[in-house]
């Protein structure tokens, strides 16, 4: 959908129009719902929050200016109440070498000895391990690590996404990413 | 922080199958559309009634304040003192 189709959407639902609510509705979801389930890794309430970020996104409508693509606003409102939403939670994990699955144990093992990981180690074994990991980085620390490493946004990109500066975004990417080094590196069997 | 060894972990996550988005719930749309107008029904509401209290707040503090007025401008005739009043009916105006 063109930018001025969403343009002419977002004038219909400006005047209480409920079919252009649904169809601005059916049109975000897919952009809400990936950063969502990017940023809750456990894929707990993703329902609840996604309800969340629309009811708000619907209120601060009014708000957009069309200075930048609708699809920006929209995640950036999207992200920062993920990081809110973390916020909230507040959990801060324990890790215990026993948390872990036997391949996961083994790639800790590979990489506080050798750094090199073998290559029949499963990915999503290493990408579940990351996620748990990561639920010891502050919100911002996760979502930046996340868009950097794994789904290799660029600096310009994620201040895009959030509206951040890119000093900000590397600082908190820095501190992420050391802090999740210190993390491995405290782990004992 | 090339070093920290994190690199070979977040290489091999990258390559890991990502789930499939989900399709939009049934009624979700339909759910969040109906939510929003009525949130806009109750601002409304909201709006209405605060204007209103404001009118009759207004509507309150002009009669009070036109009483008052009213109050000081007839002070000079109600307000005379009565022993003069007395004076008066019990003498005539030469003093008698």
């Amino acid at each position: 959908m063109a930018e001025d189709e969403i343009l002419s959407l977002i004038k219909r639902v400006r005047n209480s129009d409920e079919a252009a609510s649904k169809s601005l509705v059916e049109r975000m979801y897919p952009t809400i719902i990936r950063i969502v389930r990017n940023h809750l890794p456990r894929r707990e309430a993703e329902e609840d929050l996604c309800q969340e970020i629309f009811l708000k996104l619907f209120s601060k409508l009014r708000q957009f200016r069309a200075d930048m693509p609708f699809e920006h606003w929209v995640s950036r409102i999207a992200v920062n109440t993920c990081i809110d939403h973390l916020r909230k939670q507040k959990v801060r994990p324990e890790f215990r070498w026993s948390d872990f699955t036997a391949e996961q144990e083994a790639m800790l093992d590979n990489l506080k000895n050798s750094a090199i990981l073998p290559p029949e180690r499963s990915p999503e074994e290493a990408r579940d391990l990351i996620d748990r990991l990561m639920q010891g980085l502050k919100p911002d620390e996760r979502a930046v690590i996340n868009w950097l490493h794994l789904e290799e946004k660029s600096i310009a990109e994620i201040c895009d996404l959030t509206g951040w500066s890119a000093s900000k975004v590397k600082v908190i990417a820095f501190r992420g990413r050391q802090k999740l080094s210190s993390i491995v590196k405290r782990l004992e069997k | 922080m090339k070093d920290d060894g994190l690199d070979p972990l977040f290489e091999r996550a990258k390559c890991a199958r990502i789930s499939p988005i989900a399709p939009l719930p049934a009624g979700f749309a339909d759910r969040i559309a109906a939510r929003y107008q009525f949130e806009l029904r109750r601002q409304k509401t909201a709006a209405r009634a605060s204007i209103l209290s404001v009118s009759a707040a207004l509507v309150i503090f002009a009669a009070i304040v036109t009483f008052n007025l009213n109050a000081i401008t007839s002070w000079g005739a109600d307000d005379q003192d009565p022993v003069d009043y007395v004076a008066q009916v019990v003498w005539d105006s030469a003093g008698n």
